[in-house]
């Protein structure tokens, strides 16, 4: 949560985000450490969608992109940077997700599975009951600037079209 | 913002975020520690369960005189009725042979006189429904005994506890049963879920502890009966009962009043663990509270 509020407060300043909490009629004390209702997350993107014009999943999947170089800089650890795009996506699950475990034990994290189709193409399958797939676009999306990776996304199928999984199909141009 | 508190504002998250990598690097600290209590913890239940089953391999030492007695009486004794039997068997070999040879009656009947056969028919049937005891008893013995030493892997399943308690007499009926009668008021009891090999060494054990209590003899008293969703177990002996000092103390772990060298001072403490953890129950122990006037050792087993 107070990675949102850094992104809304560089990208649209400190007052944007004090509307947006007031509005909510949230107090918006937020730690790394606390867990916070969906709802929270849900209400706010929708009223600064609302205000920016910047339709849902596009904010969502913006929080994804900010997410990541704020990630890397807080667990540089877990970002190896001789990988490439498509290995350091396959580690999310069995590195990074054990590692967030060790640390939020009641952290909601997603499931993910994997099929290594080519060498450039990677199919990742998308598992939450919180269907924040967007913010997993995001995160890629963030992890391709860090990499420096131009690539492309396929998402099919969708859970938010009632879909068991999404299917996130990373290829590498 | 005016620059002094946009200032203090950068500064008051810059500290925050340092709380945060903080309160990580300790939450990171404990999930380790965690883990090696886990793995320590994995490990004392291991070894609890080797010591149950060390205890319960002592019991079976300690009872191996009375049983070795208990399984040497009906064997000798079916065994010389083997021997008579084998007499008996050539006998009536020798009067078959008469009669495959015989060329007149009173040459046979004079055999069969001889050898006395009415007497071997009328000894015959006792002879072997005797030794046929004799070795079901043996067999009922082992049966029993194998069921008291079954390894610490006791998996749950539907008993009686009249019945285990039956059985564990039986395997102690060798070691007690002269000096120390046993008064049973078995009630009728609905079926439990439960381990009986180790509730077997549960009531073995407070038992023989019953018999150590009474060094020149006397009675123990076993008393069951149903109680609502439970069913309850007592124990009493006429010993001088525990010194009111011992009584919090006699399920502690390596608590013994023993010599040394006598007692591991663990016996207690594993059928309290068997009873509260196992079967999810209550052992409890009062004095003068049951049948006998020293020791009540009263346990409470849940039906599901």
């Amino acid at each position: 949560m107070n990675l949102l509020n850094e992104m809304v407060e560089q990208e649209m300043g400190l007052a944007a985000w004090n509307s947006a909490l007031a509005e909510a009629g949230l107090t918006g004390t937020y730690t790394a450490a606390g867990r916070y209702d969906d709802n929270e997350l849900l209400s706010l993107v929708s009223i600064i969608s609302r205000r920016s014009g910047i339709p849902e999943p596009a904010l969502i999947t913006a929080f994804g992109k900010f997410m990541f170089p704020a990630f890397k800089q807080r667990y540089p650890e877990l970002v190896d940077d001789e990988l490439g795009l498509l290995d350091f996506l396959a580690t999310i699950e069995d590195v990074i997700h054990v590692e967030v475990l060790k640390l939020y034990p009641d952290a909601s994290v997603p499931t993910f599975t994997y099929v290594r189709q080519a060498e450039n193409h990677l199919e990742m399958r998308y598992d939450s009951p919180r269907r924040l797939c967007a913010l997993a676009e995001g995160l890629i999306a963030g992890a391709a600037a860090h990499y420096n990776a131009v690539y492309d996304l396929h998402h099919s199928p969708c859970m938010h079209d009632g879909a068991a999984y999404c299917g996130l199909n990373v290829t590498i141009r | 913002m005016s620059d002094e508190f946009e200032k203090a504002y950068h500064r008051e998250k810059a500290a925050r975020l340092e709380a945060e990598k903080l309160l990580e690097d300790s939450s990171r600290e404990l999930y380790f520690k965690n883990r090696e209590l886990e793995a320590a913890n994995e490990n004392l239940k291991r070894n609890q369960q080797q010591l149950v089953q060390q205890e319960k391999m002592a019991s079976v030492g300690f009872l191996a005189s009375g049983i070795a007695h208990e399984i040497n009486n009906p064997l000798g004794y079916s065994l010389s009725n083997m021997t008579v039997l084998k007499e008996y068997a050539d006998d009536l070999a020798v009067m078959m042979k008469a009669l495959d040879t015989a060329t007149d009656l009173d040459t046979v009947r004079d055999t069969i006189v001889d050898d006395n056969i009415q007497h071997i028919l009328a000894d015959l049937p006792d002879l072997l429904a005797e030794s046929i005891h004799g070795l079901e008893s043996v067999k009922q013995i082992v049966s029993d005994l194998r069921a008291f030493a079954r390894s610490g892997e006791d998996s749950a399943a539907t008993a009686n506890l009249n019945e285990i308690l039956q059985t564990t007499l039986n395997v102690l009926k060798g070691q007690i049963k002269h000096r120390y009668p046993v008064e049973t008021h078995l009630g009728v009891l609905p079926p439990v879920t439960c381990m009986a090999g180790k509730l077997s060494q549960v009531f073995a054990n407070i038992i023989i502890n019953a018999t150590q209590a009474m060094p020149d003899g006397g009675k123990v008293y076993i008393e069951t009966r149903a109680d609502g969703d439970h069913v309850i177990v007592e124990i009493s002996d006429d010993g001088p009962g525990i010194p009111e000092a011992h009584l919090t103390e006699v399920f502690s772990p390596f608590f013994t009043t023993k010599p040394v060298g006598e007692g591991t001072g663990l016996g207690l403490a594993i059928c309290y663990a068997i009873i509260t953890e196992d079967h999810r129950g209550s052992l409890s122990v009062t004095n003068g509270a049951g049948r006998g006037v020293g020791a009540n050792f009263k346990i409470t087993i849940p039906l599901c």
